[in-house]
């Protein structure tokens, strides 16, 4: 059975396709592990356990060993009521673990594929039948519903009152009965919409049994920013995609999301709705469950006892060479193909290794096949499109499994790990650059997992960088490419612009990458970049020079007719609550006070009224703005791009 | 044979102690305190320190450990085998563990029967406060009134050098 959902009711219920839908219940009563140090102590409670549930003696397998235990047939609640029982010297596994997840895991089955196929495999059917829905209206502040298009194939408008809608609305979803539905803004529209449904005593086809499960909505840190994660309501036995919200539906599209799936046994209605980070937790987790491992529910794995010189040593993240700001012509620039989890693997590294290096880890075995898949995926997209999605989630997922060894609460993470990946990177960046000083190239630049040379043959020394670190890697060759200088003249890291040989720009960290930066100073800025693209050389960058400023100067004269949606700053918003005077702040207000629903982690869009007085107006009802404010935005973002014409020469 | 921390502030062996002052305070403290490393000392951080990075170069004998989760922080205790432990508080640790500062306190008070224990942060808050509840000795400074600011110097511009050969910093 191809299943496309899967959730824990009392019962596994698993929805599939198989010559037509069809819907498996299976009985599977919850359990986890139990490991006390000291089990006589708790020789009460032990029998206590034995004769209010089933309670067998038993060995498992950890990551670190096998441990002598129990396997107690109960909830988490009886898990929690143990902790506290022990004082938490109970060491209790497999406790918060998917029901779902862990049934597909021990019968041998994934979702989103033939159970006969390899999991790993990026070539998939998809037997689903879809609908796509747009509801008409601002989800930000939903009225009254009286239009919605329906695609199906062919394009259907429906109009009239609310009831009319939504009753020709569910009766089509029930008609056409599609296993997967995708909608912009699903996850505010589609709570809105079963609400009115259920008033107009309509039924709320979105879900097959007409139940669906709720998903909170919160604010949370990552990475020293606060997000925001929508609630949801998810409908049973079908697949409901939010395509405006999902940001793996955004990165990689359905089959990234289904692919998702298939790796993390979870549903796509999760996957879709999942961070990678998320991802990748579960995908180690599925992993650690299929080969019977044991999940442990408490972070306790500590790092060993350390100097503090030792600490002082190891804590040091990438290695970064900085580069000269200039323009430099005929320019390389070698990257590590999935550099971090490529140490892992190829370092063996996993929380249980770092105590005794002889084992086999588990995180570097997991990790293996997903880097096999990506090295794979990279290569068919260049010939064939249809697999940049797949390949899109999986660089996610990868990216994030080195920040995943490090996260508190990440199972089968350690900060040694973390630690011991960084040092070998830098130990490789070092030992890349003396390679290429040794084989007469001049090296400009390195971040972390590439360095940017000027020599050649460039194929003799890719090669002699993969043959020295086991690593692939991946070349891009400039026809010039300029470093930006920092404030105090010192070249950016991380800032930079070049034409690649191909003829396209590849541009970092300038406003045109930003994410706050208004359209119509991103649209002059990448305008630019297309004159400065004609450009093969520094000979012929100064020729194209009055044809950049001519952009520079139309945007300019154009500036106060602008259309003033394009000037809106898109910010995430941290806190709701200020202490000091600036332009979040005033937009925050300015949200509150038209009633727009906000909380931390949120994205706001504002345009600057009076930059001196911090006055600002929301995007959607903002009518004018400060031209001096949003001149000087268009004058720093040309200073970034006119760097070439003025950047030393190399 | 009591540690002597500040002139005020002495721990005595096998006792739990918690104490709360400006972090400038502490640090001198302990930088001043270099002959603690006669003593086999713990010192145990949270998910980050403000500490560490500001300890006299010269503590060269400190054993850290890093509790990022509070059962992480149990197990530390449970394992120490120090005459000194100096624990850093991460409120952190408690923000979806509320319910543990009772038990890690129970820890604290466990690890007092063989060590001097020290908890510290920077000022108090609910968490800090239920730890605390089983301390022998728990000491209060309080930051003294600030200095006027002075207007800041103008940042001057690094000093461009002519880099040519790019260096791996070691």
């Amino acid at each position: 059975m191809w299943i496309f959902d899967s959730y824990y009711k009392g019962c596994v219920e698993l929805w599939g396709r198989e010559r037509g839908l069809r819907k498996d219940s299976a009985a599977y009563p919850p359990s986890f592990y139990m490991h006390l140090k000291d089990p006589p102590a708790y020789r009460e409670m032990i029998e206590a356990l034995e004769s209010r549930f089933k309670a067998e003696e038993c060995s498992f397998r950890t990551i670190f060993g096998t441990f002598p235990g129990h396997r107690i047939y109960a909830s988490r609640k009886v898990a929690e009521k143990i902790e506290i029982q022990t004082r938490y010297a109970a060491e209790l596994y497999n406790v918060d673990v998917r029901q779902d997840q862990r049934y597909l895991a021990e019968h041998d089955l994934f979702p989103c594929g033939d159970r006969d196929k390899s999991r790993f495999s990026p070539d998939f059917e998809i037997p689903l039948t879809s609908l796509e829905i747009e509801v008409a209206g601002d989800p930000s502040l939903p009225g009254e519903i009286t239009r919605v298009e329906v695609f199906n194939g062919r394009k259907r408008r429906l109009e009239g009152s609310e009831r009319e809608v939504l009753s020709d609305l569910m009766d089509l979803i029930k008609v056409h009965d599609p296993d997967l539905i995708l909608c912009p803004h699903a996850d505010t529209w589609v709570p809105i919409l079963v609400r009115k449904a259920r008033r107009y005593g309509l039924e709320p086809t979105f879900s097959r049994t007409g139940f669906f499960k709720p998903m909170a909505s919160k604010s949370y840190w990552s990475y020293g920013k606060v997000n925001h994660k929508d609630g949801a309501l998810i409908p049973e036995g079908r697949i409901l995609i939010d395509t405006a919200k999902s940001f793996v539906y955004a990165e990689s599209g359905l089959k990234g999301i289904l692919m998702a799936s298939r790796l993390s046994g979870l549903s796509p209605n999760l996957t879709s709705r999942f961070t990678p980070g998320t991802l990748i937790s579960s995908y180690e987790v599925f992993e650690a469950l299929r080969r019977g491992v044991a999940v442990p529910f408490r972070k306790r794995d500590v790092e060993g006892l350390r100097n503090i010189s030792e600490l002082r040593a190891c804590d040091k993240g990438g290695m970064i060479f900085q580069p000269e700001p200039g323009v430099y012509e005929r320019v390389h620039q070698i990257d590590f193909t999935s550099m971090y989890p490529s140490i892992i693997v190829k370092y063996n590294l996993s929380p249980e290794t770092v105590r005794d290096p002889e084992l086999k880890g588990f995180l570097c075995t997991v990790l293996s096949s997903l880097l096999n898949l990506r090295i794979e995926t990279k290569r068919l997209k260049k010939t064939n499109p249809d697999y940049a999605g797949i390949d899109s989630i999986l660089k996610w997922m990868l990216v994030t499994c080195f920040g995943y060894t490090g996260y508190r609460n990440a199972k089968f993470g350690q900060i040694q790990v973390h630690e011991r990946i960084t040092e070998i990177s830098r130990d490789l960046l070092v030992q890349i650059k003396e390679l290429a000083e040794g084989m007469n190239f001049q090296v400009l630049h390195g971040i972390v997992d590439c360095l940017w040379v000027i020599g050649e043959p460039i194929a003799s020394f890719k090669e002699a960088v993969e043959r020295e670190t086991g690593i692939l890697t991946e070349v891009d060759s400039y026809d010039w490419i300029a470093f930006l200088p920092m404030a105090d003249g010192s070249g950016a890291y991380n800032r930079y612009f070049g034409r690649l040989k191909a003829g396209k720009m590849k541009i970092r960290g300038v406003m045109a990458r930003k994410g706050d930066t208004p359209e119509y100073v991103l649209r002059m800025q990448k305008e630019i970049f297309e004159v400065l693209a004609e450009a093969r050389c520094r000979e012929e960058l100064r020729w194209i020079e009055p044809k950049a400023r001519e952009v520079r100067r139309r945007y300019m004269d154009e500036l106060v007719e602008a259309d003033v949606r394009e000037l809106a700053i898109h910010r995430r918003v941290s806190r709701l609550s200020y202490s000091r005077r600036c332009a979040e702040a005033s937009a925050v207000q300015a949200h509150l006070k038209q009633g727009l629903p906000l909380a931390a982690g949120m994205e706001i869009g504002y345009v600057v009224k009076d930059a001196k007085k911090w006055e600002v107006e929301p995007e959607r009802t903002a009518s004018e703005f400060d031209l001096g404010y949003y001149g000087k935005l268009l004058e720093k973002a040309w200073r970034e791009v006119a760097y070439v014409f003025e950047g030393s020469d190399q | 044979m009591d540690f002597e921390l500040l002139p005020t502030v002495s721990l005595r062996p096998r006792s739990f102690n918690a104490l709360t002052a400006p972090r400038e305070m502490f640090i001198q403290a302990l930088n001043r305190n270099l002959n603690l490393q006669r003593f086999k000392v713990l010192y145990v951080t949270g998910n980050s320190s403000a500490i560490l990075s500001r300890l006299d170069r010269r503590f060269e004998a400190l054993e850290i450990r890093r509790g990022f989760t509070v059962f992480q922080l149990m197990t530390i205790l449970e394992e120490a085998h120090h005459s000194l432990i100096l624990i850093e508080h991460d409120p952190l640790l408690y923000e979806d563990a509320k319910e543990l500062t009772e038990y890690v306190s129970h820890a604290l008070c466990d690890a007092a029967k063989e060590a001097a224990v020290l908890l510290y942060a920077p000022g108090i808050d609910p968490f800090f406060e239920d730890l605390v509840q089983n301390a022998d000795r728990v000491f209060y400074f309080e930051e003294g009134p600030r200095e006027i600011p002075r207007l800041a110097a103008k940042a001057h511009p690094r000093a461009r050098e002519n880099q040519r050969t790019l260096e791996a910093y070691s």
